[in-house]
């Protein structure tokens, strides 16, 4: 442990923490973090002031996408003696992240019943932490500041699943979550301890350096490689490590759902793949079918749900499974840098376009939850073109883009990632894969069906849905940018760079 | 005068013909809506226009006809064309609208206008009062059209155009009464099985483009001498006269396909008369002819031709003998003649085939008139053994009647007699094989004498079978018999047309046609010259042909005198012989018991088939398959459901195993 | 703006017109619809007069950067234009979309709007699918419009209508799927998403790859055609669409897969489709006897002509990978014979089926005494199928079969006896829905056909005639494109027979070698 320390080596950490570059590049962290404070400090005061609280969320969120911004036009680059990376791409995973709480959380506006509404500052506060959390663990340099992150992020959740405490579902669910992933967790951390006795060292830079060499192939080293990426596998929920998924999504609150859905899988992913050098390029049949197999168990289980969360849940898993394919690519190539940049980037607007679809799909769901409609199931949907076309054609849009059909977002998203696979000549594993989204859209048409062509029970007819102005404009939202990105994606990779 | 341009009225006349009555037809129903019992209304004016088209067109022929006699030997092969435009461009080669008379259209076309035009005026009689009266002359208006068309296109597939043309006007009019049922079925059997037939042509054209690379009758016929020396060529040259044949037997009624014919007589008489006696079954005929140089060039095709025609005419003629019903019996007649066509053909006496068309459609045209008057003045009665001692009732239809049948019947000096015999002759010139065809050819002559007054005599002659009170037999009006006289005169002197050189007066047709034979003989010249296979050309001594025309004779006297005596008190023979072998009526007046056969080993086989395929295999199998992942999709979702129990413990044992797997698996790579 | 791009989203615009408009108006909707398809018709019309068929240069072309793929230098553009296979689909297109919104007067009484936005979407897809010059602009285009379809059949169908029209998306999905690899992979390894530029380099991936390529672009479109053994989805769709539904359906949007096998699959790999152009053959001729003898079992009159469908689109396929100037001719002839012939027989059963609401041919009979002149349309649409000379249906067959028994006499021949079943198929039908006697009482109330159904099948028929009589008209503006194809088919020919020879001579035991050598 004490030699843990030196390699520390807190002195020049602090010296850098007010060196110029250490401020602005973890801007929107603090940003984030002093936003949640604020918080906790307004719902003390009277009640006029608390009702400011909205305003804190969203001036603490906006200030950090512009600090985001700010870093993506001019990135810092390493602080902190490389323990933290502030880079064109964190920055752009940064964005992705504020957007996702921003959009999850206008969907929690009115969520919550009864005498939950007495908890939402501590719900809006915990709901900011995550962010924070996740731009920590993708702009860590270090396996450590990764894990700091890590519990940022997870902490949080853990509390957020079980927010609805009155409802079992919702405590089992945060429970399950809390455990499973404390599980994960101690993976992750034997892991990083393998590692470290095998190269002697946590920053992610010297590993890389330390994985080209002989060390590379000692079974220690690899016996860390393997356990560390269980504990990231777990948190993408990659088979066999996705299994808690569709319960912990049943069970949470829908807009923490979203937010676990979209940010937590891209705070992993932001990580793991620019760190998927210390797996072995022999490892990549191993990936690939690791990457197969959670597509097959995410989209066949996913064909047979009758509650739409818990499908959704399912396609998370099946979703994740195609982006762990830049990372087969990746090994397939022999570790090479171009193709980790172009996996990279091709995860980067899969995961965006992911952003906007399941945002706006799980978004709905909550919407739709709250006219009644808990446990929504496909019979639930029933005839909903006829009561909300509004809603059902934005739903229509994104299970389209879930799909993976052109001019949507999710279409681009699968051409750069199978790209970055047929590149590698891996048409046998892209076959495979494209053939999965057959089936993908199997359930996703199940949804179309249900709302349009099958008859409105007559129950139904006359129920009146109350309309609420912030759902609908995060819906707007994201469904523009589910469109923009299917028909302009030009914008979206300038951003890539 | 120049007539080239003018070639195209003598389709478009009744075309247009058709085009206004069926117009006609729709206004009449239009006024039927409103007042049920107008009958024809304005739908009468469709029997002088229609009229007035085919006259129109017979004028134009006749002047065509003018022209090409002005003409040279030379000219007159290559005949007036006049092109329109050009019809499809395949790439390699295009085909044309063109049209050409030459003399052998030149015939066809007089022929169609003329017996074409009496038909419609007899019709104007026939048809009268009924509903579809305008329908009725735009269908036949239509079918002269495409007959002209047929007879008058310069390539295969303009030909094929009127070719398929007919056969729908012949699927329009046998349906005619399709509200009946039956009719339309019939109807729908002649197109069937004269599709059996034009795929073999199409199938025969395409061959003909392999060789030829074209599609132009006349470049055909130029083109065949100079492959006649490559025996590959020539085989498959073989097989393509051979599949146009097959063509040909669909549209001429030629066994096998010979069954459509007879269910055609569910359609108006008249229309029996014209197409199925006068004009579009003898389409075969004229397309072989029209193709003489390529069917010259292979005698084997020919041989083969001559066996399917003698064999026709045997069935036709025993089929004959047993039908009561008096269409049925000129039906079978007609498969017979037809036969007898293809006899000539075989022979390569091109011009004695036609010789017997153009009789064959003035004697059997004027018969099935005929016998439309009777069944008109009969109030539909089509049963022979139903009638008897008509002669006194329609004398002017009994008369005619008895011209028709002496042609027919081949009695001395009848136009069907110099035809028929001019045939016989070519086959027994040929000696050899040939001679089994003849002797077939002979027996089937005695047969048509017998079945034909065995006819004459159950209709007009004998004890009145009919029940007085409610048939009252008469004649017809002016404008059915008027026909049937002119048409009467025709077969009595056609014979004129082509007397046999023992006259030693000239074969007015064979000359006339010679420009058009002559590219034929050419190809055979040409082979026998270089040695090859050539069909050998047979010559008689006047004795022997002065033995056989008197041998024709002999036969027909004879057997139409017993054919006449054994029904003259009625049909009671017949009844007897059923009674005495039932097997054979029923296999003769079931024309060989063929439909039994087509529908044991044809249709039903085919029908089967297509339910196998529809309920088994599409269902089962293909659809099976699809259905099936879909099924196995769901059944994997169910177990991979299963997996999740939602027990913490199983999930964290999944976790542990999977980690530890991972792990293993890279440090044993 | 240039026209093509115009033509192609005056639909879209009218989309976006009618989706503002109150759900009361339906009146207005219809209205706005049918001028929008008209305007767009007329304009179809006009470029397709204006197309110079002579030549093989893309015609009316447009071009403007969409966007750069990330990590390369690939630029995908949004490019449009057309050549002579193209602008006969479009022509197509803009005719076929106006007659079939005006019969949507007669079966679409409910939520009105939706259809007609589909429908107006619809358009827009097909034309794209037919103009759009680069790959990905041209997946973009080939997938939407299968959405439209989608929701016609899903709203608008019969009973069996789900189960239908989610076999009918994901079957033809499935296919796009694996033609998506295909596409990454040419696009990555010649660096270009121009299609005329991927054409052109095609033909420098190694064996191997064009082997499977190709094999991966003929499945999607063979599914889309569809090619006997993969035509279950079509009967079931056609069933259960509704009237415009199959019209489209067998009008337009089978065509994209017949134009996709010949601008993509033949396109590209010339080679590959001269080597094993006999299966392709091979798969057309059967499927004409088989789509025949299916359609002889039928017993609902539309599935029975769905059925034929699989049979006449045999036909093109056989003349397409006969790989002779007169079969690709005559098949790029009959794709729009059998749009016009076949979209006029479901019009028909439409029309009586608004009147009878039933489509089992057993409940008919005699319909020709209470309905002439629907009777009379029916033969003529019939006829123009069976393919009666002077109608369209015989150019095209004629052609297709000429130019297949000059490749292969066998399946050329075996091709020419779906003359004989069509017949029968049809004739029998006709038969027993028109001819016999009034048995019903249903059938002899029947009114027969107003002028607004008489008016919207005239410009068909007019069209099955004028083909008929003057094909050339039509075939004169593919004059260009398929001498182009036809160099490039007969390069390959030799080049494998070159290959074959060589072989021989070397006497090597694996030619594939030596015909990669010759490549």
């Amino acid at each position: 442990m004490s030699s843990f320390l030196m390699q520390l080596d807190l002195k020049s950490t602090f010296d850098g923490a007010f060196s110029g570059a250490a401020l602005p590049a973890t801007m929107p962290v603090l940003l984030l973090a002093v936003g949640a404070v604020l918080l906790l400090a307004v719902d003390i005061m009277p009640a006029a002031v608390r009702a400011l609280r909205p305003l804190v969320v969203v001036l603490a969120l906006v200030g950090s996408l512009w600090a985001q911004i700010c870093q993506h036009a001019d990135p810092a680059g390493p602080v902190l003696g490389g323990l933290f990376h502030s880079t064109g791409v964190t920055a752009l995973f940064g964005i992705i992240f504020v957007l996702g709480t921003l959009l999850a959380w206008i969907y929690s506006i009115g969520y919550y019943e009864g005498n939950l509404k007495e908890l939402l500052a501590e719900h809006d506060m915990l709901f900011l932490s995550a962010p924070a959390g996740m731009m920590l663990m993708v702009g860590a340099g270090d396996l450590l500041v990764f894990f700091v992150g890590l519990e940022i992020l997870s902490l949080p959740l853990y509390a957020l699943s079980a927010f609805r405490r009155a409802r079992h579902d919702s405590v089992e669910a945060g429970l399950k979550y809390f455990l499973l992933g404390a599980f994960a967790v101690a993976f992750y951390l034997f892991g990083a301890s393998l590692l470290y006795v095998a190269t002697g060292t946590l920053s992610v830079t010297e590993l890389q350096m330390a994985a080209t060499g002989s060390v590379a192939h000692t079974p220690i080293f690899l016996a860390g490689a393997g356990l560390l990426m269980a504990g990231l596998f777990f948190k993408v929920s990659v088979f066999p490590f996705h299994m808690w998924t569709p319960d912990v999504y049943e069970g949470a609150p829908t807009p923490v759902t979203t937010l676990m859905a979209t940010g937590t899988k891209a705070a992993a992913f932001g990580f793991m793949i620019p760190l998927a050098f210390i797996l072995p390029t022999e490892a990549t049949g191993i990936l690939a079918a690791i990457a197969l197999l959670t597509m097959a168990a995410g989209n066949f289980a996913a064909l047979v749900q009758t509650n739409v969360k818990r499908m959704l849940g399912y396609s998370g898993v099946a979703h994740a499974g195609t982006i762990l394919l830049v990372i087969v690519a990746f090994l397939a190539s022999d570790h090479d840098e171009v193709v980790g940049d172009q996996g990279m980037s091709a995860a980067i607007f899969y995961l965006g376009a992911y952003l906007f679809t399941s945002t706006g799909a799980f978004g709905l769901l909550a919407m739709l939850e709250r006219e009644g409609e808990d446990k929504l199931t496909l019979a639930g949907l029933r005839g909903l073109a006829r009561r909300r076309p509004a809603v059902a054609a934005a739903m229509t849009i994104f299970m389209l883009s879930l799909g993976g059909i052109p001019a949507t977002g999710g279409f681009f998203g699968k051409w750069l990632v199978f790209t970055v696979l047929v590149q590698e000549n891996m048409i046998g594993v892209a076959i495979l894969g494209v053939l999965m989204s057959v089936v993908a859209l199997g359930y996703y048409l199940r949804v179309i069906v249900a709302m349009w062509m099958e008859p409105l029970d007559e129950a139904e007819v006359d129920r009146v849905a109350p309309q609420t102005l912030p759902a609908a404009v995060a819906t707007a939202l994201c469904a523009f940018g589910v469109l923009a990105m299917g028909l302009a994606p030009g914008w979206f990779i300038a951003l890539l760079g | 005068m120049h007539i080239n341009n003018s070639l195209w009225l003598m389709p478009l006349l009744p075309f247009l013909g058709s085009i206004i009555c069926g117009l006609l037809h729709f206004a009449t129903l239009r006024a039927r809506k409103r007042n049920p019992d107008i009958g024809a209304g304005i739908g009468a004016l469709a029997a002088p226009i229609g009229i007035a088209a085919v006259v129109g067109s017979f004028i134009v022929a006749v002047m065509a006809w003018m022209q090409l006699r002005g003409l040279e030997e030379a000219e007159r092969a290559a005949g007036i064309v006049s092109s329109a435009w050009q019809w499809i461009d395949l790439g390699p080669f295009s085909i044309d609208v063109s049209m050409v008379v030459d003399p052998l259209s030149a015939v066809m076309i007089l022929v169609i206008c003329g017996v074409g035009g009496l038909i419609h005026i007899y019709s104007a009689g026939y048809i009268k009062g009924d509903p579809g009266f305008a329908k009725f002359f735009a269908y036949l208006n239509l079918f002269v059209a495409m007959m002209l068309m047929l007879v008058l296109s310069s390539n295969l597939v303009g030909l094929f155009v009127g070719w398929e043309g007919v056969g729908l006007c012949s699927y329009l009019l046998i349906g005619f009464w399709y509200d009946k049922g039956w009719p339309a079925e019939a109807g729908q059997k002649a197109f069937v099985v004269n599709r059996i037939g034009d795929a073999a042509f199409l199938i025969g054209a395409f061959l003909l483009i392999r060789l030829f690379g074209t599609l132009d009758i006349a470049d055909i016929g130029a083109a065949v001498v100079t492959i006649v020396d490559d025996p590959a060529k020539l085989k498959t040259l073989g097989a393509a006269t051979l599949l146009l044949f097959g063509g040909a037997c669909g549209k001429s009624a030629q066994f096998p396909l010979l069954v459509w014919l007879p269910d055609a007589m569910a359609g108006p008489t008249p229309v029996s008369a014209l197409i199925h006696a006068a004009t579009m079954v003898t389409a075969g005929v004229y397309m072989i002819v029209r193709m003489n140089p390529a069917f010259a060039a292979t005698p084997d095709t020919l041989f083969i031709v001559g066996c399917v025609g003698a064999l026709t005419a045997f069935i036709g003629a025993t089929s004959a003998l047993r039908q009561t019903d008096i269409k049925k019996v000129l039906a079978y007649s007609t498969v017979s003649q037809l036969g007898y066509m293809f006899l000539g053909l075989a022979t390569g006496a091109w011009a004695a085939a036609v010789f017997h068309l153009v009789t064959h459609a003035f004697f059997k045209g004027l018969l099935f008139l005929g016998s439309g008057s009777v069944i008109h003045g009969m109030h539909d009665e089509q049963d022979m053994y139903k009638m008897g001692g008509l002669r006194k009732y329609m004398p002017k239809t009994f008369i005619t009647f008895i011209a028709g049948s002496a042609a027919l019947s081949g009695l001395p000096l009848m136009s069907g007699f110099f035809s028929k015999d001019e045939i016989l002759a070519h086959a027994f010139s040929f000696g050899g094989s040939y001679m089994i065809l003849w002797a077939v050819g002979l027996i089937s002559a005695a047969l048509t004498a017998f079945y034909t007054w065995r006819m004459v005599a159950l209709t007009f002659f004998g004890p009145e079978r009919f029940d007085h009170d409610h048939v009252h037999p008469h004649e017809s009006p002016t404008t059915m018999t008027a026909p049937l006289m002119v048409l009467a005169v025709l077969a009595v002197i056609g014979g004129l047309l082509g007397l046999p050189p023992v006259f030693h007066v000239a074969h007015v047709l064979e000359n006339w046609l010679e420009p058009v034979t002559a590219v034929g003989t050419a190809v055979t010249e040409h082979i026998r010259a270089m040695g090859g296979h050539a069909l050998h050309a047979g010559h008689l001594s006047h004795t022997t042909e002065w033995l056989l025309l008197g041998l024709g004779s002999l036969v027909a006297l004879v057997f139409s005198h017993l054919g006449f005596r054994r029904y003259l008190n009625g049909p009671e023979p017949d009844l007897n012989d059923a009674r005495r072998l039932p097997g054979l009526t029923g296999f003769l007046g079931n024309a060989w018991r063929l439909d039994a056969l087509y529908d044991a080993f044809i249709v039903i086989p085919v029908r089967l088939t297509a339910q196998l395929i529809s309920s088994v295999i599409d269902k089962v199998l293909i659809d099976g398959a699809v259905n099936g992942a879909a099924a196995i999709a769901r059944l994997v979702g169910d177990d991979t459901r299963s997996l999740n129990t939602g027990s913490v413990r199983s999930y964290a044992v999944w976790m542990g195993c999977g980690a530890a797997l991972l792990s293993l698996l890279l440090i044993w790579i | 703006m240039d026209s093509l791009t115009v033509l192609t989203f005056l639909p879209l615009l009218g989309a976006l017109l009618v989706l503002g408009m109150p759900k009361s108006a339906e009146k207005a909707m219809r209205l706005v619809t049918l001028a929008t398809t008209l305007v767009t018709g007329v304009l179809g019309i006009w470029i397709y007069m204006g197309f110079d068929g002579s030549s093989a240069a893309l015609q009316g072309a447009c071009t403007a950067s969409w966007f750069t793929l990330p990590g390369t230098d690939i630029a995908v553009h949004y490019r449009m234009g057309m050549d002579g296979i193209s602008v006969l689909m479009v022509a197509l297109t803009a005719v076929m979309m106006p007659v079939t919104i005006l019969s949507t007067y007669g079966h679409i009484h409910d939520r009105v709007k939706e259809f007609m936005v589909w429908m107006l979407v619809m358009e827009t897809g097909m034309l794209g699918v037919f103009l759009a010059q680069d790959m990905i602009l041209f997946y973009v285009f080939w997938e939407v419009s299968l959405v439209p379809l989608y929701f016609l059949v899903g709203i608008w169908g019969g009973a069996n209508r789900i189960y239908a029209t989610v076999k009918f998306f994901l079957y033809t999905v499935a296919g796009s799927l694996v033609m998506l690899v295909g596409i990454i992979f040419m696009v990555y390894h010649l660096g270009t998403t121009d299609i005329e530029a991927l054409t052109r380099g095609a033909g420098s991936l190694a064996v191997a790859d064009q082997t499977w390529l190709f094999f991966a672009f003929a499945l999607a479109f063979a599914i889309k055609v569809p090619l006997m053994p993969f035509h279950t989805w079509l009967a079931d769709a056609h069933t259960e669409a509704p009237t415009s539904g199959s019209v489209l359906l067998a009008g337009v949007l089978l065509k994209m897969g017949t134009y996709g096998l010949l601008r993509f699959a033949i396109g590209f790999f010339p080679a590959m489709a001269y080597e094993y152009r006999f299966i392709f053959m091979a798969l057309g001729a059967i499927g004409i006897v088989y789509g025949a003898l299916l359609a002889m079992a039928q017993t609902d009159i539309k599935r029975l002509v769905a059925c034929s469908s699989v049979s006449h689109l045999g036909f093109v396929v056989m003349g397409m990978f006969a790989l002779t100037e007169t079969g690709l001719r005559g098949s790029i002839l009959q794709m729009v014979n059998h749009g016009l012939s076949t979209g006029l027989l479901f019009l028909l059963i439409g029309m009586i089926y608004e009147r009878r609401h039933t489509r089992a041919i057993s409940d008919f009979g005699g319909v020709a005494l209470s309905m002439p002149v629907f009777a009379f349309f029916f033969v003529l649409a019939m006829l123009s199928s069976v393919g009666l000379p002077g109608l369209n249906g015989f150019i095209g067959e004629f052609m297709i079969l000429a130019g297949s028994f000059e490749a292969s006499p066998l399946w050329g021949t075996v091709g020419v006896t779906g003359v004989i079943f069509g017949a029968i198929y049809l004739l029998s039908a006709t038969r027993r829905v028109l001819f016999g006697p009034l048995t019903r009482k249903e059938n002899e109330e029947l009114q027969d056909l107003n002028f607004r159904e008489i008016g919207l099948m005239i410009p068909l028929f007019i069209l099955c005639v004028w083909i008929g009589l003057k094909p050339n008209d039509f075939l004169k503006d593919l004059d260009g494109s398929i001498d182009a194809l036809m160099v490039r088919v007969e390069a390959a020919a030799e080049a494998s027979e070159a290959a074959e020879t060589a072989s021989l001579q070397l006497s090597l035991p694996d030619t594939t070698d030596s015909s990669e050598a010759a490549r």
